[in-house]
């Protein structure tokens, strides 16, 4: 053994002990932001709940949540809208942060956007970042128009601005006061009706008959059908044994064409369009429609789906499935963007709430640039659908979303979920449809047919939106 | 050079007093008892510092405030997250304090040990045997055997019979074997009476993995001996082999047993399941995150939310309150263990002695590296205590033997080097 050999090793060791020293210069440092937001540490949660948070904003700067200052000198977080309960979340030191609370926590508390150096700093000089304020994309007059509209049905409604994606009102029922929440989460966590659920964005629920948008855009764009095409029914369709009527076709067993067929959402039809495009047909389009993938968006979303893992793909599934009932789920944003698509000549919009953040001079630190998903059907196709749901609101089942001096669209939906309780009610709607403002999606969770309790609820919104 | 030492322990003391306060000021109602942790660390210290002027006289002044220094950091941080393991520590340091002061005055005949290495090699296998068969499972691990009252830890044992195998082997044959290599090609290659017992300790450590289910401490055992190998005979081949092996080991653990594959995706992943296998390391580098530069403070980080925070994530603990600055103060302790325990081999006389030197420094140095890499993500956790930091007395007491058998060395080498001159 020679002298050489150990102070080689102790030179291995020590080198190696480099490492460590390293890794927490980058966790500690480089990586401590992302680390800081991650939606599993509480720690920020733990440290920050109402301490000299930013203000969260309207569109207009109207004030939609803010610390507040008690007689007794504490500083508490007031919410001004019950209606965004879901969408702004809260913090709580016992139940952590939700909503945009916690997804832009680190702007709402000063720590982002900041680089890592700028960290070391504040944390040797001891100083506490000045927070940004959030300045989102909601409408509050609007939202209020929405959250009265859906009264205390339970259920869901998203209004885009149809070429940007902004979200202008989000209103997702039963909710609740989130300056209550520690005094009511207890109950609201065992409550069946789930009110701390963001239906809008997390929701799933059956379409029904608004997903003959998507059967509709199959049809049209991969030229299986042109839009002159004409329908009838005259006999009820067997597929395999299961039973298709003509329930909603007009009397007399005299042809239409594809506008009616889509406005008075005849099943039997488009089970037949199913049928002729096929399962990948039908899968493909459903999956440009966004249906089954994450949906980027500045809270949470879930995903929907085609099926259910593992179900064979049975004639009798894909006829179902042609006019919205079968497996498939979608959330009511996923059917705003459905609607934003068509509005948007082919191609949705990435839709979002947070439009900048703001420095407390008001001037925008960072601002948001509008993305597209990539394009789901051509224009010409967008322009036949437009057609399609204007049909529907002036002759068929949507009469009742019409908005005087305004050529609104749209599509009804009453989707049985299967389990015995009464249908869901939706709409999705465009207005006005031959230069798309706004799109809209209503969702009356178990609320009964979408022609008369959904379409109403929409026209309300929209007439609030264009007659202020 | 004395007086030097002392004030380092005074202040040592003075700082665990100053630390005990400060989380005190954090918030962390500590029973009024845990106040004793100050007195004991202070009797412990002393008695430790009086029996090394006595016995060790020519000792490095350096080891024993070193420890002390980890050890008083480690009584604070545990007054932070369970006060009653800081009482519990406190107990344990004082006996750690006394069977170092009984193994300074044992070991003064450490020599003799050299006659029997494969009696250390049997009674390594028969703990190893005796706890696969009879031991308790704490955290998935069967690590444990009830002994009377106590539970004690078998791989701590285990660490002292390998190092007593090794060192004597190596040292019996190092001069002749050392003479001998065969060649293949371009390579030198190392003698069947030097593979022998790399095997043997390759077998120990499947066995380990195999029985104890503690591929830490296994690696451990194994990256000890290896290092030793190549101090005795500067083979890089068997460092480098020796390494291959290791990692081949943890190949076959990584597909046989379901706790090595989680720890190892655990570490390649760590915020794939922040709520499932992946909870105890993202919170630990979530800590890491919160602490930044200086720490949160005492009593104003959140450490008691990663699980088993007292033995395995210590460190975090210490990152997150008191910063990066203390995380590197730490780590640059051990730094200088290990280099005062290398430089005691280096001044040593004589093949066995040296051994015995690299192979005691390495055990806590390469402990303490095992552990801080795994905390912080560099490799897989090992599940291992951070050497007289973490909560733990089986740790803590073999820790303590290790550092007086350090010690009887160095005063043997200042002794022998005061006699004869440099060679």
């Amino acid at each position: 053994m020679t002298r050489r050999y150990v102070r080689r090793l102790l030179l291995l060791v020590s080198a190696a002990f480099l490492l460590p020293l390293i890794a927490l210069a980058w966790w500690g440092v480089v990586r401590a932001g992302t680390l800081d937001r991650s939606p599993t540490n509480v720690r920020s949660a733990l440290d920050s709940p109402l301490n000299g948070r930013g203000r969260i904003l309207d569109r207009n700067g109207a004030v939609l949540a803010e610390d507040v200052r008690l007689p007794n000198g504490t500083l508490v977080r007031h919410y001004t809208t019950a209606s965004l309960a879901q969408v702004i979340g809260y913090v709580s030191p016992t139940y952590g942060l939700s909503g945009l609370e916690q997804t832009d926590n680190g702007v709402l508390t000063g720590t982002e956007p900041i680089d890592p150096l700028r960290r070391v700093w504040y944390d040797v000089a001891r100083l506490r970042p000045a927070p940004y304020d959030l300045r989102l994309t909601i409408d509050l007059p609007l939202q209020h128009a929405a959250d009265a509209a859906l009264g205390n049905r339970a259920g869901a409604i998203v209004v885009l601005d149809a070429h940007t994606g902004a979200v202008l009102a989000m209103v997702s029922k039963p909710d609740y006061d989130p300056n209550q929440l520690d005094q009511l989460a207890p109950s609201l966590l065992r409550d069946p009706s789930h009110p701390l659920l963001n239906r809008a964005t997390q929701g799933l629920f059956v379409p029904g008959s608004v997903f003959k948008t998507i059967t509709a855009s199959a049809a049209l764009d991969t030229g299986a059908y042109q839009a002159d095409a004409r329908f009838s029914c005259t006999e009820p369709l067997y597929v395999q044994g299961f039973r298709i009527g003509c329930e909603n076709a007009p009397p007399g067993g005299g042809s239409y064409d594809f506008a009616l067929a889509y406005g008075l959402s005849v099943n039997r039809n488009f089970a037949q369009i199913a049928l002729t495009l096929g399962w990948n047909t039908l899968a493909d389009y459903t999956h440009r429609f966004l249906v089954g993938q994450s949906i980027p968006f500045d809270i949470e979303t879930a995903a929907g789906r085609l099926t259910e893992e593992e179900t064979p793909r049975t004639p009798v599934l894909l006829a179902n499935t042609g006019f919205g009932q079968g497996q498939i789920l979608v959330t009511p944003l996923n059917m705003a963007l459905i609607a934003a698509t068509v509005a948007d000549g082919g191609r949705a919009p990435h839709p979002y709430l947070v439009d900048a953040i703001l420095r407390r001079d008001g001037s925008a630190a960072w601002q948001h640039t509008t993305q597209w998903f990539p394009r789901a059907i051509s224009a010409a196709t967008a322009a036949d659908l437009r057609s399609f749901m204007r049909t529907t609101v002036t002759q068929a089942w949507g009469k009742e979303a019409a908005v005087p001096g305004v050529a609104v669209g749209g599509k009804t939906g009453t989707a049985e979920t299967g389990d015995g309780q009464q249908t869901h009610a939706w709409f999705t709607g465009i207005a006005p449809v031959q230069d798309p403002q706004v799109v809209i999606a209503v969702l009356a969770e178990h609320g009964g047919i979408g022609a008369t309790v959904a379409a109403p609820i929409a026209g309300q919104v929209l007439r609030a939106y264009f007659h202020r | 050079m004395a007086r030097a030492q002392l004030a380092v322990l005074i202040g040592t003391a003075a700082l665990l007093a100053f630390g005990l306060y400060a989380v005190r000021l954090g918030g962390v109602r500590f029973p009024a008892k845990v106040w004793l942790a100050c007195p004991g660390f202070a009797l412990a210290m002393l008695l430790l510092f009086a029996a090394q002027r006595v016995l060790t006289p020519n000792a490095d002044p350096s080891l024993i405030p070193a420890a002390g220094l980890l050890n008083g950091l480690g009584l604070v941080l545990l007054a932070r997250l369970d006060p009653t393991q800081a009482m519990r520590q406190t107990v344990w340091l004082l006996l750690g304090a006394a069977l170092a002061v009984v193994a300074m005055g044992l070991l003064s005949h450490y020599s003799r040990l050299r006659r029997y290495p494969y009696l250390a090699a049997a009674a390594g296998l028969g703990l190893l045997l005796f706890a696969a068969l009879l031991g308790t499972q704490v955290h998935g691990s069967r690590l444990w055997f009830r002994l009377g009252p106590l539970n004690v830890q078998v791989v701590e044992l285990l660490k002292l019979c390998s190092l007593a195998f090794v060192a004597g082997y190596l040292a019996d044959r190092g001069v002749y074997l050392r003479a001998l290599s065969r060649r293949w090609r371009n390579f030198r290659l190392p003698t069947w009476p030097y593979l022998v017992p790399l095997l043997l300790v390759w077998l120990l450590t499947l066995a380990l993995v195999a029985l104890l289910r503690d591929f830490g401490a296994a690696a451990l055992v194994t990256g000890v001996a290896l290092a030793m190998l190549y101090a005795a005979s500067g083979r890089r081949s068997l460092l480098i082999g020796g390494a291959i092996a290791l990692v081949a080991a943890l190949a076959v653990a990584y597909l046989e047993f379901g706790y090595v594959r989680v720890r190892v995706d655990t570490w390649l992943h760590p915020f794939a399941n922040p709520t499932g296998a992946g909870y105890q390391l993202s919170q630990g580098l979530f800590a890491i995150a919160n602490g930044g530069v200086l720490g949160a403070g005492l009593g104003y980080g959140h450490p008691t939310l990663i699980p088993v925070v007292s033995s395995d994530f210590i460190f975090n603990a210490l990152v997150e309150e008191l910063g990066i600055a203390a995380g590197a103060a730490v780590i640059g302790t051990y730094v200088l263990l290990v280099a005062r325990g290398m430089r005691v081999a280096l001044r040593s006389w004589g093949e066995y002695a040296r051994l015995l030197a690299v192979g005691a420094t390495l055990t806590i140095g390469l402990q303490a590296l095992v552990i801080i890499a795994g905390d912080t993500a560099v490799m897989p956790v090992t599940g291992v205590p951070l050497p007289f930091v973490s909560y733990g007395g089986s740790s803590l007491l073999v820790n303590f033997v290790l550092l007086a058998l350090l010690l009887r060395l160095s005063d043997d080498a200042e002794r022998l080097r005061a006699v004869e001159p440099e060679t």
